[in-house]
Formats: C-alpha cells, structure tokens, sequence
C-alpha cells in the first residue's frame, strides 16, 4: 500500500518538530515519579562529540543528493524524478523501492513523478472495485473558457484515492500546448509563445498565473511536491521547471524546506535548536523509553565556537544541559516554572515576610498572625510551608538563570576586553584568552547550579532525613 | 481596476447564463466578492422539491484559491441534512478543499455538490457534527476535513 494524499498531506502541514514521543515518556512517568530517583551521569567531552554529528546546510544538501543519486541509479530514473519519488515516500528509501518493484507505473503515476507517456496508469488498471462511470457524468459545456473544467469535475465528491485513480484519462481536460487564452485569468496574451506555459504535462496556462499558484504553494502552503494546476493531473513539477517560474528568494526556501522535509522524517537528525542557527545534528543514541529514563542525549552543536555554546537536550529538547536531571522531570520542572511564573510574581510582588513569624502575608493586609494561626488547620500552615519552600528553589533558580544571562553579557564584554588588551600591552593573544576560559568556568557552574537546585527540590519533596534536608538548605543558602 | 479575480468571475457570469444549467439558479451576483446559488435536485432523490442556498465567498487570490461555499439558512433555503454537510452549513467535499484546482468554477462546483445530494441515501448530518459545529472555525477553508472513504 502506498501513501494516500491525505497522509502526505498532513505530513506537509507540520514541517517543525512533533514531540508526541516525549509526551508520552512524561505519561508514563505520571504518578510513578515519587518512586523514582534517576540520575543520569554526565557523559565526557569526547563521548558527547562521539554520539553527535553536526551537520551544515551544505551538508545536508549533499546528504539529500546522494539519497537521490542511489534511487536513481538503482530504478535508472532521471534525477529529478528520483527525488519526487523519495518526497513522495517522504525519504522512506527502502519502501520506495519495494514499492517501485512491485508496480512502478502505479508509483510513478500517485507520486506524480511520471511523464505524460506513463500517467495512463489509471485507465489501464484502475484501483476501485466500481466501475468509473457509477461515479462520472458528462455534460454538455463549452468548449471553452472556465467552464470546460466541468467535463472533469463531475465525478461525485471524489473523496479517495480510490475515486481519483478511477477517473479516466480522457475526461480529464487536455488542453493543448496551442491554447492562446488562459483558463484561468481569460487573458489572451499578445505574445503566446513566451507568456504562456505548460510543465511536462502539457498542460498550459499562462506564466503569471503559474507564478502566483507555485508560489502560494511553496510559501503559504509550505508543499515539495506541488501538483499540475489542471483538476486531477497528478504531475509534480520539477525542479527546474519551479525554478523557472518561482522568484530566486522563494526558489531558495523551497530548498531549505526539501531540508525541513528530510530532517523532520529522520528520527536520529533534528535541527540545533538556537535561533538563527541552520545545522542540523544527527545522533547515534538511540533514544527509547526505556534508555530514555537513564540516558539523557545531551547534544552540542559545533556551529558555535564562542559562549553561548549551541547544547541542548536531543530528546526533550530542553535547551542547556539538564543533566543530573533525566528529561522527563526536566520537562516537569521547566513546565512547573513556566505556570508557576504567573503566581509566583504575584506573591512577590504583593506579599511580603512577616516580621514575627516568617510568612508571606498580603501587603496591604498587615498581618493577622495570631488569628490565622489559631483558626488555620494543619493543611493551611502546611501548604504554607510548601510554598515557602517552593519560592526559596524558585528563587534560587531564577537567580541563576538570571545571572548566566548576565554572564553572556560578560562575555561579549570580555571579547573587547581582550582585544585591547592585545592591542595595549605585550600579552598575546593566547595568553589574553586565560579571561575567556574564566568566564567560561564560571558559566558552567551556573549550568550545575541551576540544575542542582532543581534536584534538591526533587529529593526535598521525598521525605529524605531532617539533618540531611537541613544540611542541604544550609550549603544552598551558602553557595548562593 | 480589474484585478484577475473580477476578470474571471465577470467571464464566468456571463458564461453562468449561456450554460443553462438545469437547478442551478444565480440568486445573487451583484459584486465579485460575494455570490449566493440556488440548487435544487432534478429527477427523483431524497430532496425532491427542496431549493438550497449555497454562499459562495471570493478572495482577491481567486481563482487560485479555492472560493469559500457554504450552505446558509435564511428561513427561506435550509441546510440540507447530508452525511457531508454540517448543521454550520459547511461542506466536506475535497474539491473545496485540497483538490481545488484554479480551473474549476462556480458552475463546475454546483454541479458536483448537485449531484453530491443526488447520491444522498440518507438525510442525516455527519456523525461528528455536534463537535465540529462547536468547535468549527468561521470559515470552512481553515478546517482540514479528513475525506473518509464511503458510499454516498
Ligand atoms: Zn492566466
Ligand atoms: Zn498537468
Ligand atoms: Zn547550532
Ligand atoms: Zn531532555
Ligand atoms: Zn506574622
């Protein structure tokens, strides 16, 4: 069975990450969290670098050429053929093949790879059980202008592929390479042999027409294969052929979305997830539910040689390094900031610390301490305690996160710094660089820190001994 | 200014009335912007007798968009009770949809949604009507349909 539009369709709607795996490591954690304390070690350098590829957008392109080189050779196809095939079977290489064996006429008519010459596929043998003229009139119309379009439209609702394979060849408008007026705007232009326009299919409009529908359906609709204009012509048009007709910017995404197509249907390759940044990293992890409570796939991008470094976490894609943590309470944790973030302000913002007893009050409420303490239940002083808690890593956190922000200030301030340091005195280059690597130290203890508070929330929760949980609070209120 | 969409929609106007389509009737086509249908099944099927009113919707991308078509009740035309359509009055039919070709018209779109009724064996709305209607958005061209496989 081969793809239906349907499916290739939506598969074209979402050309940006889906994490519906993630989702569901994070289910399946759901409730069983408490009993769980998984740590995962940091990996070295080396094995980091060892597990991870990263990959320019050349590369990529020349990733994607040799995918279309091998179908090529092996179905001795034309190339650009071979790669709408490959689009098609959204860069599935072996079931293309498979599938090309089995009936490569039916392949090439529903990806719409084929010539005119072999598009007759669906009146030899057609797909549906019912004859095609249960679902096909003809009507009278006119021969000419818009309305010729009826004679094809008259299937019924033609809703599957079914139905779409069963219309044959001969209803569907053939208008001839001759045609002087455009179907579609009725402009006649003076000079037919340059303005109008036919891809292989033969069948032709005029050229500005082509040009304001390829363009919607490369920019707006965001589609590779982009289908004849004709009403059911399956024709996928070349390369070349949109390269003629699409602006050279709009030629150049549709480039970049071929790319967008290849890493999104490629489970091991994923883009670097800082902004402005096209390189794509490939992994040797291979991430499942299981590995997935244990390894964390912590991946670095070498596009960036300078701070901030390009590392991330290939499966939740957290960006950082979330390790000790293992994703699935990363992402809880992150999730638990982004929501609490509202309230907490709030608290902050309007509450303030009773002198007496330590609590937050309500600012404009002065406090009511000795009423609230007799007629408040044990869960109320509890909760209250909780959220003490919870405010004291929040804000830990939050500090740090703040202050590596700070730092990659710093940073950028070190870099002239240096610069004129080489320039003002006799210290070279190199030696100046000693600066840098401070900072850079400094900044991976950030990293930990904020990371090390989010676990010391973890284990408060878990009911670890008092002395322990004292001697915690007490190096925390320490080192920051 | 005659921008492509009025030139085409002024063409298939004047063809509209050449073609003579037999229960396609122009109720309203006094702008390019918006045009209102009357269709009625000819020959014998389960609306014999019934007028609808479809409302067709053009943007300055027509016809290289697809035009936006809807069923509409005005006390006078109903929406008709049809596994494709819904209480809202949107349509799920694929030609409105992701098989839209610039080459297909007005006319040609009566036609097809005529004989859609034609084929209907029974009046009753699509089985996921209550949590489309709620959740539909206004214009059916922003819902993606999924065209299931049946025997209408
Ligand atoms: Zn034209
Ligand atoms: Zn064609
Ligand atoms: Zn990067
Ligand atoms: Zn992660
Ligand atoms: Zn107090």
């Amino acid at each position: 069975m081969s793809l239906s539009d349907e499916e290739y369709d939506n598969e074209n709607q979402g050309l940006f990450f889906g994490d519906e795996e993630d989702d569901s490591y994070n289910k399946d954690l759901e409730g069983e969290e408490d009993n769980l304390i998984v740590v995962a070690d940091k990996e070295d350098e080396s094995e980091t670098s060892r597990m991870f590829k990263t990959l320019s957008s050349d590369d990529l392109e020349e990733e994607i050429r040799r995918e279309v080189n091998d179908v090529m050779s092996v179905l001795e196809l034309e190339y650009d053929v071979a790669s709408i095939l490959l689009r098609h079977f959204r860069w599935n290489k072996e079931r293309l093949l498979e599938d090309y064996m089995d009936s490569p006429d039916k392949v090439l008519y529903e990806s719409g790879g084929g010539r005119p010459s072999n598009n007759n596929f669906s009146s030899q043998s057609s797909v549906s059980e019912e004859p095609p003229t249960k679902k096909t009139r003809t009507v009278k119309a006119s021969r000419s202008g818009p309305l010729t379009a009826i004679r094809s439209s008259l299937r019924l609702n033609a809703k599957t592929k079914k139905s779409k394979a069963s219309i044959p060849q001969e209803i569907v408008g053939n208008t001839s390479p001759s045609t002087t007026t455009c179907e579609i705007c009725c402009d006649t232009p003076s000079d037919p042999s340059s303005m109008m326009y036919h891809p292989r299919c033969g069948h032709t409009f005029c050229k500005s027409c082509w040009r304001d529908y390829t363009r919607g359906k490369v920019e707006d609709d965001r589609i590779i294969n982009v289908a004849c204009m004709q009403e059911s012509c399956k024709t996928v048009l070349l390369e070349n052929e949109l390269k003629e007709l699409l602006d050279e910017n709009i030629f150049a995404r549709y480039g970049q979305f071929i790319q967008d197509s290849y890493v999104l249907h490629d489970k091991s390759l994923k883009f670097c997830l800082y902004p402005a940044c096209s390189h794509a990293l490939r992994t040797k992890h291979q991430v499942n539910q299981t590995s997935i409570l244990t390894v964390v796939p912590i991946a670095t991008c070498t596009a960036s040689t300078t701070p901030p470094s390009h590392t991330f976490c290939f499966n939740c894609e957290t960006r950082g390094d979330h390790r000790p943590l293992i994703c699935a309470l990363a992402t809880k944790w992150t999730n638990h900031v982004n929501e609490d973030a509202g309230s907490v302000s709030w608290i902050i913002a309007n509450t303030k610390v009773c002198p007496k007893c330590q609590k937050p009050v309500e600012k404009n409420g002065g406090c009511r301490s000795d009423l609230e303490i007799k007629d408040a239940s044990d869960k109320v002083s509890r909760s209250r305690a909780d959220l003490e808690k919870w405010l004291f890593y929040y804000d830990r956190y939050m500090n740090h996160e703040k202050s590596i922000k700070l730092e990659n200030q710093l940073v950028e301030r070190i870099e002239e710094q240096i610069t004129s340091l080489v320039n003002t005195s006799q210290m070279s280059w190199i030696e100046a660089r000693f600066l840098q690597h401070a900072v850079d130290v400094l900044m991976k203890c950030r990293e930990t820190l904020k990371v090390y508070v989010k676990k010391q929330h973890r284990l408060m929760l878990k009911d670890v001994g008092e002395g322990f949980k004292e001697g915690r609070w007490k190096f925390l209120v320490s080192v920051s | 200014m005659s921008s492509i969409s009025s030139k085409r929609l002024a063409k298939e106007l004047k063809e509209f009335h050449s073609l003579n389509l037999v229960g396609v009737t122009l109720l309203k086509a006094d702008d390019f912007k918006q045009w209102l249908v009357g269709i009625e099944v000819m020959g014998e099927s389960l609306f014999q007798n019934e007028v609808f009113a479809l409302r067709f919707t053009f943007d300055s991308q027509y016809p290289i968009s697809s035009p936006e078509v809807v069923f509409i009740d005005d006390g006078v035309h109903h929406i008709p009770p049809h596994p494709h359509v819904y209480s809202n009055g949107h349509i799920c039919a694929s030609i409105l949809g992701q098989e839209w070709s610039p080459v297909l018209s007005v006319a040609s779109v009566c036609i097809t949604l005529q004989s859609m009724l034609a084929s209907c064996k029974a009046k009753e709305r699509p089985p996921d009507n209550d949590r489309y209607v709620r959740n539909a958005p206004l214009s059916p061209k922003n819902t993606r349909f999924h065209y299931d496989d049946d025997t209408v």
